[in-house]
């Protein structure tokens, strides 16, 4: 038997096809027109600069709060990206209300900021609002990725603030051999980089991004995008995503510096020698209940990377759960959001 | 819109497709009307043309392995390699690759040569710096090559690899376009995988990226020549206001605080004359305020807060995200320093809780470093109603200090 079964007509009949539905699918994206996240609703609760704390709607009665903190790279839409892919609302149906700290977009003013005021600063201030006005000692986290590996710096350093922690996606070892963005970044000269550039632009970490997987991310997704035209609600998904994904703040230059150096290339956090404010981040110190979750086929930050957290943290209270799906799937996949929001629910019912 | 509108739009695109199976290896001219055997007989014109034979996959893994043989081996010439590649394989056209070849040698070695020699004449710092520029541009020129090499050498692994899929007959035959595509993605990228973990991989990458940090500074220097012979701002200048912004935001953000700690205190003392001292002293430590701090803190001339509304006064988000409300908390997104005239009660709440107690503050040092900068703060004067005053700083990038500026213009 040939290795390609297809006939010519099939083929041609095919391609055929393909452009039909491209060419009347330039309707549908013309009737669908541009999507932004955003499904509940939520109010901003509090504010300090650019960044602000908003609390999702309507929360539930006597709900247990968890303070989501998200990363600096991205937009934190991604949690409520629709109604029917929103962790956000699978969580409040779960009894939770739900807060999260929006970091906002820096400008070139804010080039100095970098991880102690984003940790030290911002979410101490946004917890110590949330612990007055919730008249709690502390509260539950949940940080998302780098927002992850920021909870974890607070934690360690104010672990009488923080009542439960959760990590998801969340990089600890930033050394591991599959790490491909670790790779990349290993041998860049970070302070010519952030003298040149000061604040790193979005653009050109979406760019990095993207080479990781470049036939996926910029070729296959958009050939895909035609099969799903003739379907309004699927493009008006898409085109959520997209502009969730390339709707990205910069970096500061500082947060840029201490990301690369600090994490990266000297793997700080791993081995214990961070410091923020001139106090070591250590790990053994998370002796709250806490909850690591990754992704199994994340590509941006590996399961090692994250896993790494075991070793790290006091055993007696630690819990550790692998999801199916991506980097961002595990939170916007149809079934994989309400699967993390069953596994947090689950937890925090443990104790 | 209707269906018979999209059916009007997609002609254009079945049109294209009758021109381009026309114009296909073997394609000899005119196509036939119906798009669908146009394309027909374009691909088997192709399929003939490619391999001789009517085997689509070999046919299409010999063309694969022709793309292979047309690539370049030459390094020093990655950048214009894929070009040369494509136009090689028109009849006649090697001479002219070839020639270009030659002046892009000549052309880089004389550059290089040049870039290397003093500059002379009174306007040697300008032409300093525009050779600077020049070397760096070669210089990430050479480090884009250098990439690209290692980037072709995963597209050939890549290629090399799918036309052997296509060739294995043991593998499940392949029934459409999508699933060949789908194929050609999955080899690709873990070929790109594959290339990019490899120790040289990050070493060139990072020289890369280097390169482009180094052109942009060397681009950023010519610049600020120029902006300088024009009587412009430098750089230089914009991020010594950038630093003076953030040391103010430090300011306003502990003047803030102090602010709220004064009305807590005064929230305080209001309670303790309307409810006696029991009440005061559960209001005290509603707001993280020691009774006897408040009751320093609470001159009579303090000016009273005005009554908080009944309810908080938070700003509610469409929900479909096409309108925030960032503007509506404080009057000035993203600063953040004027909250004062739209502070909310949460806000309040925030500052109070954040930061009441004075000891609480000098212990946390990032607590103002979360206002944008961890430099001391400056002794501000304490004289009421006189506005602060600095001394004019001397020299360096503070000669562009903010309060010069505002001195200046006032």
């Amino acid at each position: 038997m040939p290795r390609i079964t297809l006939s010519g007509e099939a083929l041609a009949r095919e391609a055929a096809e393909f452009g039909r539905r491209a060419a009347r699918g330039m309707g549908t994206l013309r009737r669908v027109g541009r999507q932004r996240p955003g499904a509940t609703p939520r109010s901003a609760v509090w504010q300090r600069d650019a960044v602000t704390l908003y609390r999702y709607e309507p929360a539930p009665p006597a709900g247990v709060p968890l303070l989501i903190v998200y990363a600096l790279v991205n937009r934190p839409d991604m949690v409520d990206l629709q109604a029917d892919r929103s962790l956000v609302r699978a969580l409040i149906a779960h009894g939770f209300d739900v807060y999260l700290l929006d970091w906002g977009t820096p400008g070139p003013a804010d080039r100095t900021l970098g991880l102690e005021a984003y940790v030290n600063g911002y979410l101490d201030a946004a917890v110590d609002w949330l612990r007055a006005t919730l008249d709690r000692p502390a509260v539950p986290l949940m940080g998302i990725c780098q927002g992850g590996t920021f909870s974890l710096c607070y934690a360690a350093l104010n672990p009488d603030k923080v009542e439960r922690l959760v990590t998801t996606v969340t990089p600890v070892d930033f050394q591991t051999p599959d790490d491909m963005l670790s790779h990349l970044v290993r041998h860049i000269d970070v302070e010519a980089l952030v003298d040149a550039y000061g604040n790193l632009d979005g653009d050109v970490l979406n760019a990095l991004f993207l080479s990781l997987k470049p036939f996926q991310l910029m070729q296959q997704k958009y050939l895909r995008l035609v099969d799903v035209l003739d379907d309004p609600a699927a493009t008006a998904m898409f085109l959520r995503m997209e502009q969730w994904i390339f709707d990205s703040p910069a970096l500061t230059a500082q947060a840029c510096r201490e990301c690369a150096r600090d994490l990266y290339q000297s793997n700080r956090l791993a081995r214990g020698t961070l410091a923020l404010g001139g106090r070591t981040v250590r790990l053994e110190r998370l002796t709250m209940p806490l909850l690591n979750v990754w992704a199994r086929d994340d590509h941006l930050v590996p399961p090692a990377a994250s896993r790494a957290l075991a070793e790290l943290v006091p055993a007696a209270n630690y819990r550790e759960h692998e999801l199916p799906g991506g980097h961002i799937g595990i939170y916007v996949g149809r079934t994989e959001h309400h699967a993390l929001a069953n596994v947090l629910a689950g937890w925090m019912q443990e104790r | 819109m209707d269906a018979a509108d999209d059916d009007d739009r997609a002609a254009p695109w079945l049109a294209w497709m009758r021109a381009a199976s026309a114009a296909w290896p073997g394609g000899g001219g005119a196509g036939e009307s119906d798009p669908i055997a146009a394309a027909v007989a374009g691909f088997e014109r192709f399929a003939n043309a490619a391999a001789g034979s009517g085997d689509p996959a070999h046919a299409l893994a010999a063309y694969i392995e022709r793309i292979l043989d047309a690539l370049p081996e030459n390094p020093r010439r990655e950048w214009y390699a894929l070009p040369v590649t494509w136009a090689a394989a028109w009849p006649g056209t090697e001479a002219a690759a070839e020639a270009f070849d030659t002046f892009v040698d000549t052309a880089t070695r004389w550059s290089t040569e040049f870039l290397e020699l003093p500059a002379l004449g009174p306007q040697r710092e300008w032409i300093a710096l525009a050779a600077a520029v020049q070397r760096a541009r070669l210089d990430e020129q050479r480090a884009a090559s250098a990439l690209l090499r290692h980037q072709r050498s995963a597209i050939a692994t890549a290629l090399r690899r799918y036309a052997d899929w296509l060739r294995d007959d043991s593998l499940p035959p392949v029934a459409s376009l999508r699933a060949l595509f789908d194929a050609w993605v999955a080899i690709a990228d873990a070929a790109h995988r594959e290339v990019v973990m490899q120790a040289a991989y990050g070493e060139v990458f990072a020289a890369h990226v280097n390169a482009m940090s180094a052109r942009r500074a060397a681009e950023q220097a010519f610049l600020s020549r120029c902006a300088d012979s024009l009587g412009l701002p430098q750089r230089g200048a914009f991020d010594a206001l950038a630093e003076r912004h953030a040391a103010l935001r430090v300011e306003v953000g502990e003047l803030r605080d102090e602010l709220a700690r004064l009305r807590a205190a005064a929230a305080v003392a209001d309670a303790a004359a309307a409810a006696g001292a029991d009440r005061a002293t559960a209001a005290a430590r509603r707001h993280g305020v020691e009774p006897a701090d408040a009751a320093r803190a609470a001159p009579a001339e303090v000016e009273r807060p005005k009554p908080a509304p009944a309810t908080p006064a938070t700003s509610k988000e469409a929900t479909s995200g096409e309108a925030t409300s960032e503007d509506a908390i404080t009057g000035e997104a993203g600063t953040g320093d004027a909250a004062a005239p739209g502070v909310t009660r949460p806000e309040r709440a925030a500052n109070v809780g954040a930061a009441a107690p004075r000891e609480r503050k000098r212990a946390r040092p990032a607590q103002r470093a979360a206002a944008g900068t961890t430099t001391p703060r400056k002794p501000r004067s304490r004289t009421a109603g006189a506005t602060p005053r600095r001394q004019p700083a001397r020299g360096g990038r503070d000669e562009f200090d903010i309060g010069n500026i505002l001195r200046e213009e006032t």
